[in-house]
């Protein structure tokens, strides 16, 4: 093979996929790649067949596996979109940092996988969707790229609306609750410090699905190696190693960090870097399985139960905050319990949703949901015809449902309540409720004189928030939605021609 | 000529002539003569036809859209796009009346032609599945969007009790001729949306609207601005609406109304939907603010029959 010919390749897939992964955020992107862009990342997969028993998602993972044990970390630098936006940030810095072979941080790489691993089991995802690589991309998408460019696009809009041009149209700013950025910031500071210091450290110290796929190489059959009989010891493929993982005096490279970025291949001025298979043991792989020393182990056995402790804790704690009742989880996430325990907050729904009725929450489901979307019906309601979120979700904590399956789901009850009604207070017509309502849930009935007043039947009411968004009473919305925890299915009214309108004589009746 | 010839039809002449003004005051030949001088209808009825067909006609009867747009003017088609509905569905305007209109439109000389409505449901997809998007946009015209609160800009009303302020999309302000194309439907709180209730869909806050006194905002809007022309699309009704739920509720009555007069349209329209027009509150109050004529038998009404 060419020289240059694998970075090449891994550049291609990379800024494919990192395009491809950051253009699924926009709502006008088409619906086949946004699909095809999240079967391309192994945790959603993972969590998809995990829960759900998705084959699809099963033999995906499988294969991405089998590509690690054949190829080493193939993922991490062809497909991973963090990994995509790490290398951006080592690409722009200006001077190049300079790279040098450093020993894998194995204790706290172990630690945090046993943690994930042990989290997830106890039945909390929050670990992981904190941790996992393409639902960190989604949320740095979500807070820091959308927004600067839905200012960019609006501010031209304005311009190019004033010369009388109407190609643009506005976009919606996501909601930025400050106090749910501040753990998204934590993480996102040491994630460019790391890169810009380190290359791609985080991926190598912390991000567990690295972990695990390095764990999946440390006995791959194509390696990266150095040919002793031709290198001069020049130390260059150290110095572009991103991984830090090439130890040139000793001429060794550590393949379970490598994250096959194929810089050094390219690097090499004696061309004795090389990728090719290797069937013979190498000795110096010892030293990376001394990896788990029995201190470790135990380290982390002892970290990892004081952990599953506190998860317990937490998963079993009530939903309290400021309502009692949590808001409704998108049609087809079945329950809240099952929503919750498949989420990773990748934020891609909320970034789809039309109506911006998805919104990051804080506590609206207890401690154990913080960050995961919730509907918002102050923000939006739930369009009838669309179901953005169900395609969207890339690990299955909403499931896909046809729209005629959807328009059945109940995620909530409709509830009026009389007294704070505009029609009740001020005897004058309102009907913004009725008048939104997709399944005739809430219906104007004759009240004084020729004044109307809402009227709900909750058996046909989907939950859409259509209503409670829409009421215009205030300080207190006069209609709201109960949420149900398990969602049901609601009734479909029957539909009669039901009154004489429109039957007036032939011709001209006036 | 002789003198005495002359005398005789000075005589004769200043005979007629004074015969003439006697007659001048007589009713009969009056109005005749009113009718000769100011031929166009207060009110075009139209049935029986394509909702193209029946514009071209109903248009021809008002003198053509020369009538109402100069040469190089800016034009506002606003139909109801309001929910997201395909056209057989009746709740937003027929796509096919408004390409007509449009197409009228610059043919009269119109520089550019904009539509848009503020929508109930999301306008990224109720432009398109009302088909109004394409229509208006094969017929050349500048579709907009209305769905965000820096179109628009705060106007007062002078005169009006309860809508003082309201935020008006800028290009009701910025436009020469403001064309106003309605869908005659039932609703459910003020009983029928047509000319008037339509122009809710030009302002941004309607919630002021619905929270504060429905019937007299709708009636009092037009104190800021009436539409230089109204067409009621009534070829396809909604007789349980405003939001298309079921086809059972759509009656053909293959109808169009063309008017200046908004309160005479919703008028006639509640005569179409079958709907007593003193249910119909928001008609009163705009008939009492001095709106338009709620007055049919005082107009002069064309009807035509295709």
């Amino acid at each position: 093979m060419k020289k240059g010919t694998l970075k090449l390749l891994r550049v291609l897939f990379e800024v494919f996929f990192f395009v491809l992964i950051t253009l699924s955020f926009f709502r006008l992107f088409p619906e086949k790649l946004r699909l095809f862009s999240i079967k391309s990342q192994i945790v959603p997969l993972f969590i998809s067949f995990f829960f759900e028993g998705f084959i699809l998602s099963l033999i995906l993972v499988v294969l991405f596996l089998a590509i690690t044990i054949i190829f080493g970390r193939i993922y991490c630098s062809f497909f991973c979109p963090l990994g995509g936006f790490q290398d951006i940030l080592i690409r722009v810095k200006k001077p190049k940092v300079k790279f040098g072979f450093h020993r894998p941080l194995n204790l706290l790489k172990i630690t945090i996988l046993v943690f994930v691993i042990i989290s997830l089991i106890s039945g909390s995802l929050y670990l992981l969707g904190y941790l996992d690589p393409y639902s960190l991309f989604g949320r740095i998408v979500n807070y820091l790229l959308k927004p600067a460019i839905v200012l960019i696009n609006n501010s031209f809009e304005i311009i190019l609306r004033k010369s009388d041009i109407y190609w643009l149209r506005i976009m919606n700013l996501p909601h930025l609750d400050p106090l749910s950025l501040i753990p998204f910031i934590l993480i996102l500071t040491l994630i460019i410090y790391l890169s810009l210091k380190r290359g791609r450290l985080y991926c190598n110290s912390i991000c567990p699905l690295g972990t695990l796929l390095g764990i999946f190489s440390i006995r791959c059959l194509y390696r990266i190696e150095i040919d002793e009989s031709n290198c001069t010891s020049c130390g260059i493929c150290e110095s572009v190693c991103k991984a830090e993982c090439i130890n040139s005096k000793e001429k060794f490279v550590d393949n379970s960090s490598c994250v096959r970025c194929f810089n050094c291949l390219n690097a090499c001025p004696s061309s004795a870097i090389k990728y090719k298979p290797s069937i013979r043991k190498k000795k110096p792989k010892k030293k990376e399985s001394q990896s788990l020393s029995r201190r470790n182990f135990i380290y982390s056995s002892f970290g990892a139960l004081i952990f599953s402790g506190i998860n317990l804790f937490v998963r079993n704690r009530k939903p309290t905050s400021q309502r009692d009742v949590p808001p409704p989880t998108p049609p087809g996430s079945i329950s809240l319990d099952k929503y919750i325990s498949k989420c990773t907050a990748c934020y891609l729904c909320v970034n789809n949703c039309p109506t911006n009725v998805l919104q990051p929450s804080l506590f609206q489901y207890g401690l154990k949901g913080v960050f995961i979307p919730h509907m918002d019906f102050d923000s939006g309601y739930c369009s009838y015809d669309c179901v953005k979120c169900l395609e969207a979700c890339p690990t299955d904590a909403i499931i896909p449902h046809t729209k005629e399956e959807k328009k059945k789901i109940q995620i909530g009850r409709v509830k009026f309540i009389k007294d704070f009604c505009v029609v009740y207070k001020n005897n004058t017509n309102c009907g913004a409720c009725a008048e939104i309502c997709p399944t005739a849930a809430v219906t104007m009935i004759p009240y004084k004189g020729t004044l109307r007043i809402p009227a709900t039947r909750p058996n046909f009411c989907i939950g859409c928030g259509a209503c409670q968004n829409v009421c215009p009473a205030k300080p207190e919305k006069a209609i709201l939605v109960e949420t149900n925890i398990v969602h049901k299915e609601a009734k479909i009214p029957s539909r009669e021609r039901s009154r004489k309108r429109g039957e007036s004589e032939e011709g001209f009746p006036f | 000529m002789n003198r005495r010839d002359f005398l005789k039809q000075v005589f004769s002449l200043t005979a007629v002539a004074g015969i003439s003004s006697i007659f001048k005051s007589n009713p009969l030949l009056a109005a005749e003569k009113e009718s000769n001088i100011n031929k166009t209808p207060d009110m075009v009825a139209v049935k029986n036809g394509t909702p193209e067909k029946m514009f071209d006609k109903g248009i021809e009867a008002l003198g053509g859209m020369k009538n109402f747009i100069k040469k190089g003017q800016t034009v506002v088609v606003k139909p109801n796009i309001a929910w997201v509905a395909n056209p057989e569905g009746a709740a937003d305007t027929n796509p096919k009346l408004v390409k007509r209109i449009i197409e009228h439109c610059f043919e009269a000389g119109a520089s550019r032609v904009y539509v848009f409505d503020h929508t109930c449901d999301d306008c990224f997809s109720t432009y398109p599945a009302s088909r109004i998007e394409k229509a208006a946009k094969e017929a050349g015209a500048t579709v907009v969007h209305a769905n965000k609160e820096s179109y628009y800009q705060e106007v007062r009303v002078l005169g009006a009790h309860t809508l003082k302020n309201v935020k008006v999309h800028e290009l009701i302000l910025e436009s020469d001729v403001f064309i106003n194309v309605p869908i005659l439907k039932h609703h459910g709180s003020t009983r029928m949306t047509c000319a008037l209730k339509n122009l809710m869909g030009v302002v941004w806050d309607r919630f002021y609207y619905h929270r504060t006194d429905l019937d007299r905002c709708i009636a009092e809007f037009p104190l800021y601005r009436k539409p230089d022309l109204t067409i009621v699309d009534a070829y396809n009704i909604l007789t349980d609406g405003p939001r298309a739920r079921s086809l059972k509720d759509v009656v053909k009555k293959e109808m169009q109304l063309l008017s200046k007069d908004m309160v005479a349209l919703d008028v006639a329209a509640s005569k179409i939907l079958g709907e007593p027009t003193e249910n119909i509150k928001y008609i009163k109050i705009a008939s009492d603010l001095g709106v338009g004529n709620s007055n049919l038998d005082g107009l002069n009404i064309k009807r035509i029959t295709l």
